[in-house]
């Protein structure tokens, strides 16, 4: 039974089972009554004296009934030592659940203590350090001092309401105030705003610092100075603010420069914005990187959301827009470039006009594009305006010109009749009138046929046909057949092209030039020359006579209607080389004359080669 | 102008002339004088009366059939185009020559008429010599030289 009762002083649950185990092995032995052992302490309890006393019957009735007595007792500690033992095992559970736990708890506990341990050691570490550093701190301060005063920047402490501690020598000198006048002295009162001073101590006391914090410095002498602070608060070794440490550097050269620097980037700024023309910086990439204000009215998209966005995106044709700008990087610049501005907030198609270029940093490196959109809605406006009105007046021209003729018809013609029926009939007088009269009206016919050809020029313009030259110089020649017998003029042409052009015009041309070479002819029968040569992308065509001449002095004068240089000997509406200069001008080309007064004359004009 | 058709000489020819200005009317009927043929000259004022005159309505009940149509292309109420048109489109009438006279040398105009099947078109000269010479050509061609179908 003790090994029961050892139990309770199990060391771990190992012990504990194995003590188990031996208590119920040792019970069961017990419990066996028959066994040898039993009967000898059956013999034992009673004595063999009394099988000689009661007899062998007796005897082993009363063994028997002893072993019951001790096998039911031997039963009923069993049991109640099993119940014990599920009991015991029970508790064995909760022991072993508790053990895992404090396991963890103790383990926990070990690493918190090893922690503790080390910044324990930490903190007495930065103690001795401190103590160190206090003491080396002792030991400088007289160098620090010095080092403060041989600072050129202002050096001032205070404490947290504002009262200056300490200052430098460079306080001294900058502010001509003595150490002894400025400590105990309000900061505030050294400079030209006390409250603006005060509220910069405040800051530092409220943020612990402050930076670049702008100041002017009123002298003893009421000079000002412009200084920059920078402030720190002063704490003690608890974290509370004793004070305030500022060091203000006197700015005043540099605070001229920024001046200077900002008036002139204000004033580069305000022409930028000044500007009608939307101007627009671009990287390499396209990405808008600069815009200003009329930008941002063309677009109708504000600055913020224009810059660094794509180029292109505000565009009705993002390609055509990208390839300008690839012109620009490529070629440096390009000229009046058109595109169509979108602008979606106003729902409204902007006509521009573009002028951009390159532009570079000092090492020349190309750095973007800048450039200039002129909105032409106006000019284009005013363009179409011009070309109705011009269409009008040419439309007008021909129909007065054409009505015109319809009377004169009449007036010609009676008077023809007039000359047919009564000439020599009257008198001479009469037939004097009456040739005047004709002269005049056939005049006036001349005039209203060359007007009305060049009214033509603009409102009765064929498509343009693939025309031989030659041809149109042979039909021309045929047309002239009479001047050309008359003045027994000889005219010659080099091989001629194929152009593109309307082909009655260019008869019109020619005839109108080789007709005037053979008018003013000199003396001699005139020779008149007609060639053509390619340059790049026209043809020159060239008609030159040997003629009197034009004074170079009107060489323009020439081409507009209406001027004549001639008298009568040289009869002419003044309207022939203006309608040649139309022309040549309707079909993208120029004309020119180039003479001297007396040497013959030479007419260039050029068509453009297309295909 | 307007003058009503008188009685019907056998062998002269009928001409009718749509146009509303006195004065080419005087310098036709000048040129007609000094031509070859014996002729009788009808004139109307407008495009309205000459369909009248040619479908022998209202007034004209007892008008000719000309054998020659003069016919100017701006004429007042109907024009030039219309007249042909309705002409060229009358099984009774289309056959009878039309002969386009005018100041216009729009070739717009020369295209027009000829696609409504005008038989010549003819731009009135301002010299009245070249103008009479026409007027004679005109007549000494279409009622001399060419073999037109019967009436």
């Amino acid at each position: 039974m003790r090994q029961i009762q050892t139990i309770r002083y199990a060391r771990g649950a190992g012990d504990l089972n194995a003590r188990c185990t031996t208590s119920i092995e040792a019970l069961n032995r017990m419990i066996q009554p028959r066994t040898t052992r039993n009967i000898k302490r059956g013999h034992t309890s009673k004595g063999v004296r009394d099988i000689n006393r009661i007899g062998w019957g007796a005897w082993e009735e009363k063994v028997a009934n002893t072993l019951r007595v001790i096998d039911t007792q031997a039963y009923d500690r069993a049991n109640s030592f099993y119940s014990a033992m599920d009991k015991t095992q029970e508790l064995f559970g909760e022991v072993r659940k508790r053990e895992g736990e404090l396991q963890v708890a103790n383990e926990e506990m070990e690493a918190n203590n090893e922690e503790l341990q080390a910044s324990n050691e930490e903190m007495e570490a930065s103690n001795e350090e401190l103590q160190n550093l206090t003491e080396e701190l002792e030991q400088t301060s007289a160098y620090q001092k010095s080092l403060m005063d041989s600072n050129p920047d202002i050096i001032m402490t205070t404490d947290p309401s504002g009262i200056v501690t300490d200052v430098n020598m460079a306080t001294e000198r900058i502010s001509g105030y003595s150490r002894e006048k400025l400590i105990g002295q309000p900061f505030g009162q050294f400079f030209s705003d006390p409250g603006f001073a005060q509220t910069g101590i405040e800051q530092v006391i409220r943020e612990g610092r402050v930076s670049n914090y702008e100041l002017t410095v009123v002298t003893q002498k009421g000079r000002q100075v412009p200084v920059s602070y920078n402030a720190t608060a002063l704490r003690d070794p608890d974290g509370r603010i004793t004070g305030v440490l500022g060091n203000a550097r006197d700015v005043t050269s540099s605070k001229q420069l920024e001046e200077e620097l900002r008036k002139s980037t204000a004033y580069t700024r305000s022409l930028i914005e000044a500007n009608f023309d939307s101007l627009v910086t671009i990287s390499p990439e396209g990405k808008i990187t600069d815009v200003n204000e009329s930008t941002v009215k063309l677009t109708g998209v504000s600055r913020e959301q224009l810059i660094g966005t794509d180029f292109c995106d505000y565009f009705t044709e993002p390609e055509k827009a990208r390839e300008g700008y690839q012109q620009v990087l490529s070629k440096d610049s390009i000229m009046n470039y058109q595109l169509t501005i979108n602008n979606k907030s106003k729902q409204e198609l902007v006509p521009v006009l573009y002028n951009a270029s390159v532009y570079r940093d000092e090492a020349g490196n190309v750095q973007g594009v800048f450039a200039a959109a002129r909105d032409i809605t106006i000019l284009n406006e005013t363009m179409a305006e011009l070309g109705r009105s011009n269409l009008e007046l040419e439309q007008f021209a021909y129909f007065a010109s054409h009505d015109l003729q319809e009377p004169l018809r009449m007036v010609v013609s009676y008077l023809q009749l007039l000359e047919r029926r009564y000439k020599g009939k009257i008198d001479s007088d009469a037939d004097e009138f009456i040739a005047y009269a004709v002269d005049g009206a056939n005049r006036m016919g001349q005039l209203i046929n060359d007007l009305l050809k060049f009214s033509r020029v603009g409102t009765e313009s064929k498509p343009f046909e693939s025309t031989d030259c030659t041809a149109v110089i042979d039909k021309v020649l045929a047309n002239l057949e009479a001047a050309v017998k008359e003045s027994g003029a000889v005219v010659t042409h080099d091989p001629l092209p194929v152009i593109m052009s309307d082909d009655v015009q260019l008869n019109e041309l020619f005839q109108n030039l080789i007709s005037n070479a053979i008018k003013f002819r000199g003396e001699p029968p005139p020779h008149v020359h007609i060639s053509a040569k390619q340059a790049e992308s026209e043809w020159i065509f060239s008609v030159r006579d040997d003629g009197i001449g034009i004074d170079p002095l009107y060489k323009d004068k020439i081409f507009v209607i209406f001027q004549r240089l001639q008298d009568k000997d040289y009869p002419g509406t003044g309207i022939g080389l203006a309608v040649c200069k139309k022309i040549v001008e309707y079909h993208g080309g120029r004309i020119w004359v180039e003479s001297e007064h007396g040497k013959g004359a030479t007419f260039y004009f050029t068509i453009p080669v297309k295909e | 102008m307007n003058q009503k058709p008188t009685s019907v000489d056998d062998n002269s020819i009928e001409i009718l002339l749509v146009e509303d200005n006195p004065g080419d009317v005087r310098l036709l009927r000048e040129g007609l004088k000094e031509g070859k043929v014996r002729n009788r000259l009808n004139v109307v004022g407008d495009g309205v009366e000459a369909m009248l005159f040619l479908r022998r309505e209202g007034e004209y009940i007892d008008a000719p059939r000309p054998d020659l149509i003069l016919l100017d292309l701006n004429p007042p109420k109907k024009n030039g185009r219309q007249v042909l048109e309705e002409i060229k489109a009358d099984s009774n009438l289309r056959r009878i020559p039309v002969v386009i006279l005018t100041t216009s040398k729009a070739e717009a105009d020369i295209i027009k008429t000829y696609d409504l099947h005008a038989n010549c078109y003819i731009v009135k000269p301002v010299n009245l010599e070249r103008f009479i010479e026409i007027v004679q050509t005109i007549e000494n061609f279409w009622m001399t030289i060419v073999k037109l179908p019967p009436a």
